[in-house]
């Protein structure tokens, strides 16, 4: 059996993100020929992202796949995010679906405690406190090594 | 004394390559050849060490798959062919080279290789045994990973990242003989909730990437050199040490790179004669790996020269020193910042050590020695001893990451590999319905649902998107992908069908029999366990101020229905409860015990009067059980009206208090605007602090309770249930109705957004001319009602039928296209789950409840309390849609079996009887651990 021969969408009516990294993250959606149908029928199919924190902050693409997937950058690390799928029917969205809420991570340190003496940090700080031990002789790498 | 510890943590893993179907396999290789270069050669290092009396402290993580085929007598089989036909080679090498400067070489190989085959005949092939005789002479600490090293951030289900973990330490404990106090977790992958699962499976730590806790919130004090306790948990998180790890694993400048050591990439099996070769490989079309490696690394440039181990074994000596030299260093610096010792974690995949970096062995060994004996400053630990010594003092929250390029989830979800998720969660969803709509499967149902579990953790390896990024054998792990999804597809269609086994199955679990011992219902969910035969059952005394056929509300009924499914499941059942007419005192209603007060125990007119007088009885009817020999394990109260007799009975005979709180009398009135509501609420609390469980009906109700109360951590949700043949008209009794027809059904107040619903109507009236509303109920805001009704001009399109009995509900529920029940307010929104169960689509307030209730857009859609424009969108999206809404109702009522089923509400209501009475009642955690 091969990957081309597996079904190419279930028709599960979900959307779901997965958090690919701090500042990415996947959507994908599976919806029935039937909601399909009833979506199209008066507006124009919208995947709508958006930051939980701040309902003014969204993006909406129009993919005109059933079934399909979507990468969406630059979000902000730290955040929360969901998805929602729908139709835009004169101006307005109406959600149909919406993915469960992914909290993306942060990516920096969080600030230190006013006062608090934060020495041990690796690459923040740390390299300056705790200078690298004497290296070795060189050590060339095989250039393939661990690929 | 050590002024720091060194944790040495290796990780072994492989892939489940079992091939039964083929002679020889090229895939299998991988394990042999992991056998051959790493885990013996390791295991051999860590036995002189212990011969010599090195005072050695690693921690080896073994994964499920690879304990799998350690044992597995097939591959145990094979690997002693492998063994011989190398021989064979090293023996015609020998022949080959004899007279040149690679001779030696060949002699060496063919000396392991020996080596190997009395190793392994030592402990008869099963190398479990070799590490479980070092966890007990305490050498090492062996710890574990989840089932298939399922990449847990990217698993969708709760109930299928909790299988991972727990059918990966079932699979340690039955090789082991206890469990892990710690848990790999694959690609040191990480998502917020993780440390939930590894707790309820015993786990005490895990490791995650520097960054991981680095980025915590709040900042971890001693950054990655202290563990921290994770969420609400009690498990600790250990973070790698970026120093210490690039000095092994960096590609440029780690060890591994050294001139003098083995390049891995010239092997004779991609050099020699294909004729010469051929009676070695493992596939007649594919030249590989036979482990003759004669050169060193040598330099930068293609140029190699030979491999010279005793110039090579020096290096390791020396890049120990190194490496422990560093250590010191890092410690007492780190040790002056300090008040406890720092913990150095240093974490690698063990198949670097022999494999990749052939002398890794020789570097360990010599590593240990040196902390032995050489100095005091350092000392090797193992993450649990640290935890044990030094319990974290600090508590955070961690953020997804992972130890991948990228740091986070990049290797295991990216365009090459994406389109799996997809299918993946699928299989998840498909097979938690399945388990729970097969609670107990027995025959060729159960081992298709047990088959279907095998192949869908075969399918979560992360070995398979990672090698698909990486692209070196990507063939074969989206064959093998393809292979596991396209089983379960059949296997799910088998189950759906009722079919049973068949050939094809049979085959199917011949080639995929990892964990023989794996139960399905692990994905059934945290409340779903196992029967165990013939194990005691718990004794339960019920106190229910309403009992049928005395009903005022919901909870009589709730009762009366929970109370005969506990009894169904072998539970022994007392009911206390007020008079009913017409009822006797003592009866025996479908194995429950029901007991009466007399009706002359309560006569006081005064409501809070007649509740004492109530709770005064019970208790007596309790002292009377008693001396008739009744006793029970724990009391049940049902709301507030019994708490008085649950504490007094709590005391006369000490036994747990679960309660059920079904409304809350703030939550009821929006707040406690007179005396009688403060005392019913305090009258509450008291109940909610007694309890040692409290159960509520959904998360809504939990957060209310839990915050009203101050009892958040003692708080379990359980839905009401519903029986959906109580509902239904015979069939054909009743036709839908030819006009649209929208059916509201509850008390007219305002919090259940009738007048919402009105505005609604009004919108679709110019869409839908014929649309009806049928509005069933009574109450206060029912004028109010009528009023909107009329300036809408609504009067010929909307009904209000005033109470309608058990008949005219199930005449309506049969006659209505969509149930609408738009509420501001509603604690758990059985009317809603009540048209669910009769194929009715529904629209429901996103409130309360409801939103336990409805899975929006898929069983139903849930609107923002207040919003009529969406209100009338969804509305009209059924109406115009018929099809949209069978797939809903059709959802809905697989729903209707899988969570709101009675049977599984008893179940997950004997497990918070277990949680109080201490002990497994009964009910032992599923055969998948736990």
């Amino acid at each position: 059996m091969k990957h081309s021969d597996l079904p190419a969408a279930y028709g599960d009516n979900v959307v779901v993100l997965l958090v690919q990294s701090p500042t990415v993250v996947f959507a994908y959606w599976d919806l029935t020929p039937a909601a399909w149908c009833a979506l199209t029928r008066r507006g124009v199919f919208t995947v709508r992202f958006r930051r939980c924190q701040d309902p003014g902050a969204f993006t909406d693409v129009h993919p005109e796949r059933r079934a399909g997937n979507w990468y969406f950058r630059g979000v902000a690390p730290g955040a929360s995010y969901v998805c929602e799928v729908g139709c835009t029917e004169g101006g307005v969205f109406y959600p149909f679906l919406c993915s469960t809420r992914v909290d993306t991570p942060f990516n920096t340190p969080a600030p230190a405690a006013e006062g608090e003496v934060e020495p041990l940090a690796a690459g923040d700080g740390y390299e300056e406190a705790f200078p690298a031990p004497p290296p070795l002789a060189p050590l060339p790498g095989s250039g393939t090594f661990l690929e | 004394m050590p002024k720091g510890y060194l944790a040495l943590v290796l990780h072994a893993h492989l892939p489940f390559v079992r091939h039964p179907e083929r002679e020889r396999f090229l895939e299998e290789h991988w394990f042999f050849q992991a056998l051959t270069e790493c885990y013996i050669p390791l295991l051999a290092a860590l036995e002189r060490l212990d011969a010599d009396g090195v005072a050695t402290r690693l921690t080896i993580s073994l994964s499920p798959p690879l304990i799998s085929m350690l044992t597995d007598a097939l591959l145990q089989a094979r690997y002693v062919a492998y063994l011989d036909r190398l021989s064979a080679l090293a023996e015609r090498e020998r022949g080959r080279t004899r007279g040149t400067p690679w001779h030696d070489l060949a002699v060496f190989y063919g000396e392991r290789l020996a080596a190997a085959r009395a190793f392994f005949d030592r402990y008869r092939g099963n190398l479990t045994a070799a590490f479980a005789r070092l966890r007990d002479a305490g050498r090492i600490e062996l710890i574990t990973t989840c089932a298939t090293h399922g990449y847990l951030p990217l698993i969708e289900t709760r109930e299928a990242a909790a299988a991972q973990v727990r059918v990966g330490v079932e699979t340690f404990v039955r090789h082991f003989g206890r469990p892990p106090r710690g848990f790999w977790l694959p690609e040191c992958g990480y998502a917020p909730g993780v440390e939930e699962l590894l707790a309820a499976a015993g786990v005490r730590y895990f490791v995650v990437e520097t960054h991981g806790l680095l980025h915590a919130r709040p900042r971890p004090r001693y950054g990655v050199y202290a563990p921290v306790l994770v969420g609400a948990s009690p498990v600790a998180a250990f973070a790698r040490d970026p120093e210490s790890s690039r000095q092994v694993w960096d590609r440029h400048v780690g060890y591994p790179g050294d001139f003098d050591y083995r390049e891995f990439y010239r092997d004779i099996g991609y050099e020699l004669a294909w004729e010469y070769l051929e009676p070695y490989m493992p596939s007649p079309e594919v030249r590989t790996d036979t482990g003759f490696k004669y050169y060193r690394i040598t330099g930068p440039g293609p140029h190699k020269e030979i491999y010279v181990p005793a110039w090579a074994a020096e290096k390791a000596h020396r890049h120990a020193g190194h490496f422990l030299h560093s250590r010191q260093l890092q410690i007492q610096d780190l040790a002056r910042h300090m008040d406890r010792p720092p913990v150095i974690v240093a974490p690698y995949d063990a198949e670097l050590f022999g494999h990749w970096w052939f002398e890794g062995p020789q570097w360990l060994e010599s590593l240990c020695r040196k902390v032995h004996f050489d100095q005091d400053t350092v000392a090797m630990v193992t993450p649990g001893d640290y935890l044990e010594r030094h319990p974290p003092g600090v508590r955070v929250r961690l953020g997804h990451s992972s130890w991948g390029a990228g740091g986070y989830s990049e290797v295991w979800l990216n365009p090459k590999n994406d389109w799996i998720y997809p299918h993946l969660h699928h299989m998840e969803r498909e097979l938690v319905e399945l388990a729970r709509m097969h609670p107990e499967a027995s025959g060729g149902t159960r081992r298709l649902l047990n088959q279907a579990a095998r192949e869908l953790l075969l399918a979560q390896s992360s070995d398979w998107p990672f090698i698909i990024t990486t692209g070196t054998a990507s063939g074969y792990a989206e064959r093998r992908l393809a292979e596991h999804i396209g089983r379960f597809g059949l296997l799910a269609e088998r189950i759906r069908r009722g079919a049973g086994v068949d050939a094809a199955v049979e085959e199917m679990e011949h080639r995929d029999n990892i964990f023989p011992f794996l139960d399905y219902r692990v994905y059934a969910g945290d409340g779903r366990r196992a029967l165990r035969a013939g194990a005691s059952r718990p004794a339960v005394l019920v106190l229910s101020w309403e009992f049928p056929p005395r009903t005022v509300g919901g909870l009589g009924r709730h009762v009366y229905d929970l109370t005969r499914a506990l009894a169904r499941l072998g539970a022994r059942v007392y009911v206390l409860t007020a008079p009913a007419p017409g009822a006797p005192p003592r009866a025996n209603v479908d194995g429950v015990t029901v007991l009466r007060l007399a009706p002359e125990a309560l006569r006081a007119r005064d409501f809070l009067a007649w509740v004492d007088e109530l709770n005064r009885g019970l208790v007596d009817l309790a002292g009377t059980l008693r001396r008739q020999g009744g006793t029970w394990d724990l009391v049940h109260a049902h709301d507030w009206l019994v708490g008085t007799a649950a504490e007094t009975l709590a005391s006369r005979w000490p036994v747990p208090v679960v309660a059920t709180i079904h409304a809350t009398e703030h939550g009821r009135h929006g707040g406690l605007h007179n005396e009688l509501q403060r005392t019913i609420h305090d009258r509450e609390a008291r109940l909610a602090r007694l309890a040692r469980r409290v159960i509520c009906c959904s998360r809504y109700m939990a957060d209310e309770v839990g915050r009203l109360f101050g009892v958040d951590g003692k708080v379990r949700v359980i839905p009401n249930g519903v029986d959906p043949a109580a509902l239904r008209c015979p069939p054909g009794t009743v036709a839908r109705s030819p006009e649209p027809l929208l059916l509201f059904m509850g008390r007219l107040v305002p919090e259940k957004g009738v007048q919402v619903l009105l505005a609604a109507v009004r919108l679709l009236r110019e869409r839908f001319p014929q649309l009806r509303l049928v509005v069933a109920g009574r109450g206060p805001y029912e004028e109010h009602l009528r009023y909107l009704t009329r300036e809408y001009g609504l009067e010929g399109a909307v009904t209000f039928a005033g109470f309608v009995d058990g008949a005219a509900r199930k005449r309506l529920l049969a006659q209505a296209h969509v149930g609408v029940f738009p509420s501001f307010y509603e604690p758990f929104g059985i009317v809603a789950l009540e048209a669910m169960a009769v194929g009715l689509p529904v629209v429901v307030g996103d409130t309360g409840g409801l939103v336990d209730v409805v899975d929006h857009g898929r069983d139903g859609f849930r609107v923002p309390p207040g919003n009529a424009d969406l209100l009338a969108y969804y509305l009209g999206l059924l109406l115009e849609n018929p099809a949209l809404g069978q797939e809903m109702a059709a959802r809905a009522a697989k729903k209707l079996v899988t969570a709101y089923d009675w049977r599984r509400i008893a179940e997950q209501t004997l497990e918070v009887y277990a949680e109080v009475i201490g002990r497994r009642s009964g009910y032992a955690a599923s055969a998948a651990g736990g």
